[in-house]
């Protein structure tokens, strides 16, 4: 795993030209490293330093608030485009720094993708439209190309079967969870090489839950995902690393296995043992 | 805080009095229930009646006028029978084209600006702009075009004609586009940033065209409207009793040309008029059963 990160970083400017279209997305070290970001006087992450490994999973757990979101939304640079929203410190993707001043915040994003909490799929697109949208956004016009990696994305997010005869219809047809795997489609359809999902199943049915999870596990080793949940359970279940924050500070970052049953900080076994939270 | 003995003593008290007075409640609900509605039945019987009573006049005025030529001929001489009214159809479509080319992209510009921007002292300014001017008499307008169109150039034209409606449309469809945005949930916005868009593409291509239906159906009442704008005209297009299609060049307009018949002294004239106001009517009507068609969903209904 460690190669595949080294090679590409030694490959020249990791975030300049994204991935070919389609192709198997490679996998990604991010680094956040002394980071904060703050909306307007209020600070709300505080100094992160955490590493998220390539291929692996890690969860990012904590009481509501605690900066978790906001903190996945700086590492691709979606924070920024709120009102009043700065921050300090470096995000090393694969050894670039994506706020160096000469990164350009699309050329991060079409690599570090972001699923939302509520599925977002566009009204007025069609099923197929959605999945290959960044595409598009990105200047890919060929018709057969934009169709093969509908495909293929929508088969990696296990949703070919489900909508493979209604490509044409409205989102709006399709229930939460699956509106929810379709925006999972949509964002692995440019390739990228993170995967940040910010509390995917917070408004979904069980059902659902559990496809999001095994789509999760699925995508173990092939691309690197950083999850939000508010969920222990399910920190437990899908992650290989988990990191627990609290008042925007990273109380603790270890395998998952290792923090759930002998956390080294008092206030992570206090959060995990259901002391508060 | 209360003890939960003491919140359950207090519940149990309201429920007893509510039980008690809950017929006699019910039985007001309901009269006041069925007075609403019969007020609201009786205001939206009221408000067809101008409408059904103005239809109905034009249509037994205006109707007997209203023969092929009043779309191929020009005005007749007094005296002369026949003529129509074509160069002010022309005309009419020549200024509201001019206006909604100026119009619609400056107004939808304004309206996603002021969206995107909500809270900033630009955008608050656009707003409050958009409605000091959308309350502008119309007529004001006109002579501010006037002022700086015509006189300069020393004769009326369709193009300031075509540019005072404009004015009026700009403010309409700005707010009516900030409204529609507004509607589109942010997360959208942020999702399409997400996937790599650009700002002003995630703005037009995902923000604007999800509110599309609603801005399309403002632009069209907008031009319904100012198509029937009379005032700001009259000291712009002018008027013209031949073809013109030229932009420098004074231009008949329905409503103008309303205007000036309706107050002649000749019958004919006076009933060309009255086909002329039905002409119109049905261009509005035109207007607002397109609205409807573009605005209906490219998916049908929403759901499973």
């Amino acid at each position: 795993m460690a190669a595949v990160g080294a090679e590409r970083a030694a490959s020249g400017p990791a975030v300049a030209p994204a991935a070919t279209p389609g192709e198997r997305p490679a996998t990604a070290r991010l680094r956040a490293d002394g980071f904060s970001a703050s909306f307007g006087a209020s600070r709300v992450v505080r100094g992160v330093t955490a590493e998220f490994l390539p291929g692996q999973v890690t969860a990012v757990i904590g009481p509501s608030g605690c900066g978790k979101s906001t903190l996945l939304r700086c590492l691709n640079r979606l924070h920024e485009t709120a009102r009043g929203a700065t921050t300090e410190g470096a995000v090393w993707l694969d050894g670039v720094d994506i706020y160096a001043p000469d990164v350009s915040a699309v050329a991060v994003r079409r690599q570090v993708a972001l699923v939302m909490q509520r599925p977002t799929p566009f009204p007025m697109l069609s099923i197929e439209e959605n999945v290959v949208a960044g595409l598009r956004a990105g200047g890919v016009r060929e018709r057969a190309l934009l169709r093969e990696v509908a495909e293929a994305s929508l088969r990696r997010a296990g949703l070919w079967d489900e909508v493979e005869y209604r490509l044409r219809a409205s989102p709006a047809t399709l229930s939460g969870g699956q509106q929810q795997r379709l925006c999972v489609a949509r964002a692995l359809a440019t390739s990228p090489r993170v995967l940040l999902l910010d509390e995917p199943t917070a408004s979904l049915d069980p059902v659902s839950v559990q496809k999001i999870e095994e789509l999760v596990y699925e995508l173990r080793g092939h691309v690197t995902v950083v999850m939000v949940t508010h969920n222990m359970q399910q920190a437990a279940r899908v992650s290989d690393a988990t990191a627990f924050m609290l008042h925007g500070e990273l109380v603790e970052m270890a395998p998952t296995s290792r923090l759930f049953t002998a956390p080294s900080d008092q206030r992570t076994e206090d959060y995990i043992t259901g002391r508060f939270g | 805080m209360t003890s939960p003995r003491t919140e359950t003593a207090t519940h149990r008290v309201a429920t007893t009095a509510l039980a008690a007075a809950l017929p006699r409640a019910i039985g007001r609900r309901r009269a006041v229930g069925r007075l609403m509605v019969a007020v609201a039945v009786a205001g939206s019987v009221l408000a067809m009646v101008p409408l059904l009573l103005i239809t109905w006049h034009l249509i037994d005025k205006g109707a007997a006028a209203l023969h092929l030529s009043f779309f191929t001929a020009l005005p007749a001489p007094v005296g002369e029978a026949g003529g129509g009214m074509a160069n002010a159809v022309v005309g009419t479509l020549l200024l509201v084209s001019i206006a909604a080319l100026i119009g619609v992209p400056v107004g939808i510009g304004a309206g996603l600006y002021a969206a995107e921007h909500r809270g900033q002292p630009v955008a608050v300014m656009v707003r409050f702009v958009s409605e000091v001017l959308s309350g502008l008499p119309t007529i004001v307008i006109g002579i501010f075009a006037w002022e700086f169109l015509v006189r300069p150039v020393r004769h009326f034209s369709a193009l300031a004609g075509g540019i005072s409606l404009a004015v009026i449309m700009i403010p309409l469809v700005a707010r009516a586009t900030e409204e529609m945005v507004l509607l589109v949930p942010a997360a959208l916005f942020e999702t399409a940033l997400a996937l790599g868009y650009s700002r002003w593409r995630a703005a037009l291509g995902v923000v604007l065209r999800t509110a599309l239906p609603g801005v399309v159906t403002a632009v069209l009442v907008a031009l319904a409207r100012v198509a029937g704008e009379t005032a700001p005209l009259l000291f712009t297009a002018f008027g013209n009793q031949y073809w013109s299609v030229s932009l420098r060049q004074p231009v008949s307009a329905l409503p103008l040309q309303i205007y000036t018949y309706a107050i002649s002294p000749y019958d004919e004239w006076r009933s060309l008029a009255w086909a002329g106001a039905l002409v119109l009517i049905g261009l509005a009507l035109v207007f607002s059963v397109a609205a409807r068609i573009a605005t209906r969903r490219r998916y049908g209904r929403r759901g499973r």
